[in-house]
């Protein structure tokens, strides 16, 4: 079994009996360990408390050297989420070439990162938007200059998330 | 398969439980409501990526031994709006209560919370857990046999058990009742738009909901008669008495086959109890395929009632004459004596009531009892179940004004053992008569219930809507909607209903 294989494993079992607050893990598909399934519960004392929101994390062979991919499955109103539900937070790009051109490579993504890692990286992502790299540009306008009609937003993506449970 | 389960909560607790896999995940939640002391309706439970949803197994979700659950405190469930404020709505829920073949009354039935209760019953879970039954309880029913042999894709609908397990929990749960509801007539009008549609919906209903009404309705004619035998050479009379179907306008005059729903199981006495308390209605009922189903599920939800022994406390609130009335009345009877006449089933039910089966283990007289004929035959007898119902009333007073201490298990000071026995050996009984007032509970579900409770309901409207809607207001704010006017308008537009007042104030 590969090395990537084995990690995602242990990472599995880990979680599977010690999970960790605010979030939880497992696969797709059984039979797929590159496939993971997460459910975000909506951090306290922020906007999207009391949200369940489903994502997908996706991993290639590459990992550990290579970054997953994570998307939100449910329907999400963030700055750093694209309209379609990719997550854009700099531990998931890629340590080479500079694409975004401010993101210092320490705040890349690193081989040791771990599915829990990033889930904490996005929960904090959660409670504070970065709006300097924003991946939903009407979001993160709202954030900024309305905050009312970013907040009313953000309740409609919670609520449609209890919706869908 | 019993296995050690971990549960972190969200305030950081961390206990374990030893559960069953094969319980569903509202039940997971009863029994975590008391050992983390968030109620069941508010619990999140999240395993492996997945918020479990309630009408799924544990097993289903493939938890094993030694993991750890996340139990999450949710919102509380919006309050359900009152009645009378839904009648603005009536107009963007294309009327639920219209579908070809059901009857008007179902849609309230299936909301009274009587009945929501009994399809909740741990009787009720354990034949949702077995499929079978359900499928026994059809199948008994020679009409309905009939049916399924002359179309092989409703036996499949019989034998698929998922498909068994949705239309009950659609009989749970309101909410999908009501969109399936809504679904399916959606298709009925797009098949009647489609030129050959007509036809088609011309020949399901002469080939299925035809024959099935038959079944049903023979099933009721034949428990008129107190001797289920006497159909058998009777047949004149009992198409006289079938004389009532809901008039369709395509079929050929039905000629009814008495094959005789006499040996018969479940599903045809439960038929009866259904037709016999719609009296004022006896047409709709009888006239769907539901009904017959329905009748099977209410007759279920009877036995469920014998759970309900004991404390002598009647459940649905029934006068006693009220309940004797329904005693007395021949189809109830009928059903009865079917019931007991069938020991596999009185052994089944007292098996899958963990305190009933307690009581009879403690007392191998009430097994014996119970499956001796003569003393069920006691039973029939309309006169001595009164009699029992009394003592039950009179029981329950007693113990309402304490004389008993109300634990009904503990021995009385002074009493004689076997005084005590025989109190639990009533008990037991006295379970049959909440299990008539169950059928009164469906039965009176149709008509009484809204009129009962409207009064309360106009007072309730004569608050300011500030008042009548504290909660909901307060939901409101907590999700960031600030502005009181705009809030109280959405909701007084809505009904008091949380989630369709956002999507107003979103708009």
């Amino acid at each position: 079994m590969s090395q990537s294989a084995l990690l995602l494993k242990k990472q599995l079992r880990d979680l599977n009996k010690h999970p960790v607050e605010g979030f939880s893990a497992g696969l797709v598909d059984e039979s797929n360990i590159y496939e993971w399934q997460i459910v975000i519960v909506g951090p306290p004392d922020t906007l999207y408390e009391g949200g369940y929101f489903n994502a997908v994390l996706s991993f290639t062979p590459d990992y550990p050297n290579k970054p997953p991919k994570m998307k939100f499955i449910t329907e999400m109103w963030h700055p750093n989420v694209y309209k379609n539900g990719d997550v854009c937070i700099s531990i998931l790009h890629e340590p080479g070439d500079d694409v975004y051109g401010y993101e210092k490579a320490s705040e890349r993504w690193l081989p040791v990162h771990t599915v829990e890692s990033i889930l904490v990286s996005v929960i904090s992502m959660l409670s504070s938007p970065n709006d300097e790299s924003p991946a939903n540009i009407d979001a993160a306008t709202e954030w900024r200059n309305q905050k009312d009609v970013f907040k009313k937003k953000v309740a409609r993506v919670v609520r449609k998330s209890q919706d869908n449970m | 398969m019993t296995i050690n389960i971990n549960i972190k909560t969200s305030v950081g607790d961390k206990f374990a439980v030893d559960v069953d896999t094969s319980i569903l995940v509202s039940e997971f939640k009863g029994l975590l409501a008391t050992k983390s002391g968030i109620p069941a309706e508010q619990q999140r439970i999240i395993y492996s990526g997945h918020v479990l949803k309630d009408h799924q197994k544990l097993s289903e979700y493939n938890v094993q031994e030694g993991h750890t659950v996340h139990l999450v405190k949710g919102a509380a469930p919006p309050t359900p709006p009152p009645p009378t404020e839904q009648a603005p709505n009536a107009n963007t829920q294309p009327a639920p209560m219209q579908i070809p073949g059901m009857p008007s009354n179902m849609g309230q039935m299936l909301q009274n919370p009587m009945m929501q209760e009994i399809l909740n019953s741990p009787m009720f879970q354990n034949i949702f857990d077995n499929p079978d039954t359900f499928k026994e309880m059809i199948l008994n029913n020679p009409e309905m046999r009939e049916v399924m042999n002359r179309n092989p894709e409703m036996a499949q609908v019989l034998n698929d058990p998922r498909a068994l397990r949705q239309s009950f929990e659609m009989m749970r749960n309101p909410e999908l009742m009501r969109e399936m509801m809504r679904n399916a007539d959606r298709a009925m009008i797009n098949i009647e738009n489609h030129p050959e549609g007509f036809n088609l919906l011309r020949r399901m209903y002469t080939n299925v909901q035809e024959p099935l009404y038959n079944a049903a309705n023979q099933a009721a004619a034949n428990q008129q008669n107190n001797n289920p035998f006497s159909s058998l050479f009777n047949n004149n009379t009992n198409n006289a008495n079938s004389d009532q179907p809901l008039p369709n306008p395509w079929a050929p005059q039905p000629t009814p086959t008495t094959t005789g729903a006499t040996g018969t199981g479940a599903s045809s006495n439960n038929t009866t109890t259904s037709g016999g308390n719609t009296t004022t209605s006896p047409n709709s009922n009888a006239s769907n395929p539901f009904a017959s189903m329905f009748g099977g599920m209410g007759g279920m939800g009877g036995m469920g009632g014998m759970g309900g022994m004991g404390g002598g406390s009647n459940p649905f609130g029934l006068s006693p004459e009220q309940m004797s009335q329904m005693l007395s009345s021949p189809e109830v009877q009928g059903m009865m004596q079917q019931l007991m006449s069938n020991p596999q089933f009185m052994e089944q039910t007292i098996n899958s009531n963990p305190q009933l089966r307690q009581m009879v283990d403690q007392n191998p007289q009430m097994r014996e009892a119970l499956s001796r004929p003569e003393s069920l035959e006691m039973f029939r007898n309309p006169q001595n179940l009164q009699a029992l119902l009394q003592l039950q009333q009179s029981l329950s007073t007693l113990q309402n004004n304490g004389m008993f201490g109300g634990a009904s298990g503990m021995p009385p000071a002074g009493m004689p053992a076997g005084m005590e026995n025989m109190f639990s050996g009533m008990g037991g009984m006295g379970g049959m008569g909440n299990f008539a007032n169950m059928f009164g509970g469906t039965g009176g579900a149709t008509g009484q219930r809204p009129g009962t409770t409207s009064p309360t309901q106009a007072a309730a409207n004569q608050e300011p809507p500030e008042q009548r809607f504290t909660v909901q207001l307060q939901q409101l704010r907590d999700m960031g909607f600030l502005d009181p006017a705009e809030n109280i308008q959405a909701l007084l537009q809505t009904g008091g209903n949380v989630n369709a007042a956002i999507e107003r104030l979103l708009r």
